[in-house]
């Protein structure tokens, strides 16, 4: 059995996660998919990819993918992993901020930090992907996290 | 100071973050840090690793660009990285009631290493107050490459 470089497996994790991407790209627009490739093949480079942490989970990134193709987000996310291989996508706006952790199978945890009165003010959760919005919206940050 | 004394609260500790755990915007430039890089590893035993700034007593660049040293030797650290720099008595008091200390724990290759005992990885609503509000100030691996090399 020939013995895999770490090179070798950041490439084809890499190359993994490209095809699943490519599987919903009709409903992402170039400067999506160019977005979130990039910082992809960014985070798994030999120079970039921290060696301690667990590699991309799939069944995370795909968690990944339908919460972007569920929702309509106003701006692209920033894209990150978690120590344990989980899909973080966020979004900032004037210092409030939302993160959203993917589990496989739908699941996600979302965190958020706002500033209320000068004081910041930090919540989080876990839920299915479909329940972002609702669980989000009392904290009256949907509008400039979602599109419409 | 001896292993295990309490750094002061006036005083700094960084934190190494890689490319992954930065928050970038949707231009993908970096603007801060994303809670996971507070998670834990099961080998860190609830301590968070850091490095104390002002081990050295030299100018802030200078500091840093001690710091990143000492930091290489335990881990690669690339220019698209970053350094987050947080002040010792903030990260006490966002952690109560956790009453986490902050302690010299100097390794070999690291004589400025320090840790954060007790430290809260499992509260996520905490990390997020520690990534956006207490280890909010962040500076560039490569930032901190430039400045050592133009010296």
């Amino acid at each position: 059995m020939v013995e895999r470089t770490y090179e070798q497996l950041l490439f084809e994790k890499l190359s993994r996660l490209s095809v699943e991407m490519s599987r919903i790209a009709m409903h992402l627009n170039e400067d999506w998919r160019s977005g979130i490739f990039s910082q992809l093949s960014t985070m798994l480079s030999t120079e970039e990819w921290d060696r301690a942490d667990k590699l991309p989970d799939s069944s995370a990134f795909i968690t990944f993918l339908r919460l972007i193709t569920y929702w309509r987000f106003r701006k692209r996310p920033g894209i990150g992993v978690s120590t344990d291989g989980n899909t973080v996508a966020s979004w900032s706006q004037n210092g409030d901020r939302v993160t959203v952790e993917c589990f496989p199978n739908d699941q996600i945890r979302w965190v958020l930090g706002r500033s209320a009165g000068g004081e910041l003010e930090t919540a989080a959760g876990r839920t299915n992907l479909t329940r972002l919005r609702d669980v989000i919206s009392p904290y009256g940050i949907q509008e400039w996290v979602f599109d419409g | 100071m001896a292993k295990y004394d309490e750094l002061p609260g006036k005083d700094h500790i960084i934190r190494h973050v890689p490319y992954g755990k930065l928050r970038r915007d949707e231009n993908e430039k970096t603007i801060g840090i994303e809670f996971t890089a507070f998670q834990l590893r099961e080998e860190d035993q609830g301590n968070l690793s850091t490095t104390w700034l002002e081990y050295t007593q030299r100018s802030r660049d200078e500091q840093l660009i001690e710091s990143l040293k000492y930091i290489r030797t335990s881990r690669a650290a690339s220019a698209k990285s970053a350094l987050a720099i947080a002040k010792v008595e903030k990260v006490k008091s966002v952690c109560v009631p956790r009453r986490v200390r902050v302690l010299h724990d100097p390794e070999t290759g690291n004589p400025a290493h320090a840790i954060v005992t007790s430290f809260p990885t499992d509260e996520v609503a905490l990390l997020e107050a520690l990534a956006s509000d207490v280890w909010s100030e962040f500076i560039l691996v490569g930032q901190v490459d430039a400045s050592g090399k133009a010296r």
